[in-house]
């Protein structure tokens, strides 16, 4: 049953939300799985979920900003278990300080704290796991960019640079060690409803939920075992032959041309009634 | 293991190469699988192979050419198997007239250009006018379309397949959000090269050159048709169920690639290296 039996894989960011629905699955079908987080106690509940569930984890204490936290989590992953097949760049941590704002507006700080967390932490990511995959003849990276690594929304400098620079680094990962038998793809997820945001936001605004879920070819937003389910196909033997992939995951969002679009939200908004989400 | 227990798939170009491998991957997880092809020898092999491996298939000769056959198609399925699920539009029927669908704007002639579109494009819309309405009576569905890595970049003298294959793309989006609340999810994949029966015979008697091929590819070796059938199987399956309108690459990492360097690359391994032009 296992697609991943006898694999190991690393989960940054494996706490909560879409992380932590992708390590439950990649734990399911099989595969040893690291937790790396820096929120501990989300982390460690999460392995005892997976445990609960007869899957094998364990949880680490790892900070996207640090470098030598980036290089002891994979160390980890090889010492528990001995090999390295799977890693999902998942993190973006939590900036202490503010990324948000135009060019005008964002402070330096926030450019620099953004981009570390966001492009250079998978860097680095991959600058340790691909000699401990190259060991094993094959491995598989995804990390995770965003349909805002495709389209814009206003005074995102910080995140929409970082995550396009995520859709570019996984092409360059993906030529640079598909000779080696590594291959490298991107996940662009739609909006995606994750506990924290159910609790702080969608619970108080349901209707607002709706209006968003309307946005959607599908008629829906996603899950994080939306994109858990995309990250096991992209890392299993079905998808052998793809690397260097922006797969979008959706529910087809960024394919509706914005003109008619915003024409159809502007009727939904006049025929219904919800409060604005920002 | 059975992803499509209970449902109806159709493959048009279902006997050999993609089409083939795709029929044989939806009849092994359990679909009930129509195999619509000129080649009705073919056709019928396969049908059989399926019917030997326990799987249940049928055969039935269509020319995506003509709007009758692509009507009887959907037809024959609902009537043979109570509903329709899946449909895989992959029949692209120009090998015939291979030569004559060839050439630049001035130089290919306007009925090549009208059977060429009709067999790559029309044959697309009209497959999903008939298989929409049977899908809706589900609740949903999938179709997926083959476009190609020539609908995304262009190989020189070839504006008919170029253009079929980009318009694949398109109308992919279209379809994804005209359908997209009402269950059906339509999504297309870009293929690289792909070692079908019939692209093997090109590369017999010249190793050397199908490995050049493979070099140009980042995982160093070309698609198999079995690559592309997991792709597609995994966009129908409900692990995909936030992916609509996406265009999925099949490639091996081909298109992630720099021209300018590639050539270089490419260059440096024909002076290197001894074979024959393809």
């Amino acid at each position: 049953m296992g697609r991943f039996d006898g694999k190991t894989a690393i989960v940054t960011g494996g706490a909560l939300g879409i992380g932590g629905g992708v390590a439950r699955r990649l734990a399911a079908d099989g595969a040893n799985v690291l937790i790396a987080d820096i929120a501990d106690d989300a982390a460690v509940n999460n392995v005892t979920r997976i445990k609960d569930a007869g899957g094998n984890a364990i949880s680490i204490h790892a900070n996207m900003a640090s470098r030598d936290d980036i290089e002891g989590m994979v160390q980890t992953a090889v010492s528990e278990f001995g090999r390295l097949d799977i890693m999902v760049q998942n993190a973006w941590g939590a900036p202490t300080t503010q990324i948000t704002g135009s060019a005008v507006d964002v402070p330096e700080e926030g450019w620099d704290e953004g981009m570390a967390i966001m492009t250079k932490a998978l860097f680095l990511g991959a600058k340790y796991a691909v000699p401990e995959m190259e060991k094993t003849g094959s491995g598989s990276i995804v990390n995770i960019s965003s349909v805002h690594g495709l389209l814009m929304s206003t005074n995102h400098l910080v995140y929409e640079a970082a995550k396009s620079a995520v859709i570019g680094m996984t092409r360059q990962m993906a030529i640079d060690f598909g000779p080696i038998g590594i291959r490298v793809n991107a996940i662009c997820p739609g909006h995606i409803v994750t506990e924290k945001s159910t609790e702080g936001r969608w619970n108080k605004m349901p209707e607002t939920l709706d209006f968003f879920a309307d946005q959607y070819p599908v008629r829906r937003v996603g899950s994080p075992a939306d994109i858990a389910g995309a990250i096991s196909f992209l890392c299993s033997e079905d998808a052998s032959f793809i690397t260097g992939h922006p797969l979008v995951v959706d529910g087809g969002l960024t394919i509706q041309l914005q003109e008619d679009f915003g024409v159809q939200q502007a009727k939904y908004a006049r025929a219904n009634e919800f409060q604005m989400p920002y | 293991m059975s992803r499509f227990e209970g449902q109806v798939a159709i493959v048009t170009g279902g006997a050999l190469g993609i089409g083939g491998a795709t029929a044989r991957k939806f009849a092994s997880e359990g679909a009930r699988v129509l195999i619509a092809d000129i080649d009705m020898h073919a056709a019928v092999a396969n049908a059989d192979g399926i019917t030997a491996a326990g799987g249940i298939a049928q055969a039935i000769r269509c020319d995506v050419s003509s709007h009758d056959d692509i009507r009887s198609m959907v037809t024959a399925a609902v009537e043979e198997w109570g509903r329709l699920d899946v449909l895989v539009q992959n029949a692209y029927g120009v090998a015939s007239n291979h030569d004559q669908s060839l050439g630049s704007a001035v130089t290919v002639s306007e009925e090549a250009w009208d059977n060429g579109m009709a067999v790559l494009t029309k044959a697309l819309y009209l497959g999903a006018k008939y298989a929409v309405p049977e899908m809706r009576k589900n609740g949903g569905g999938n179709i997926v379309n083959l476009a190609s890595v020539h609908g995304f970049l262009m190989a020189p003298k070839r504006l008919i397949y170029e253009a079929g294959k980009a318009a694949v793309i398109g109308m992919t989006k279209q379809m994804a959000i005209d359908f997209g609340p009402e269950g059906i999810r339509v999504n297309a994949i870009c293929p690289g090269h792909i070692l079908t029966e019939g692209l093997a015979k090109m590369w017999e008697g010249n190793e050397e050159g199908l490995k050049f091929f493979e070099d140009q590819y980042p995982v160093r070796r070309v698609g198999k048709p079995e690559d592309i059938a997991n792709a597609i199987a995994f966009l129908c399956s409900e692990d995909a169920s936030f992916i609509t309108g996406h265009s999925l690459f099949v490639d091996g990492g081909l298109t992630t690639q720099l021209q300018e360097d590639l050539g270089v690359q490419q260059a440096k391994y024909a002076r290197a290296n001894d074979f024959q032009m393809p």
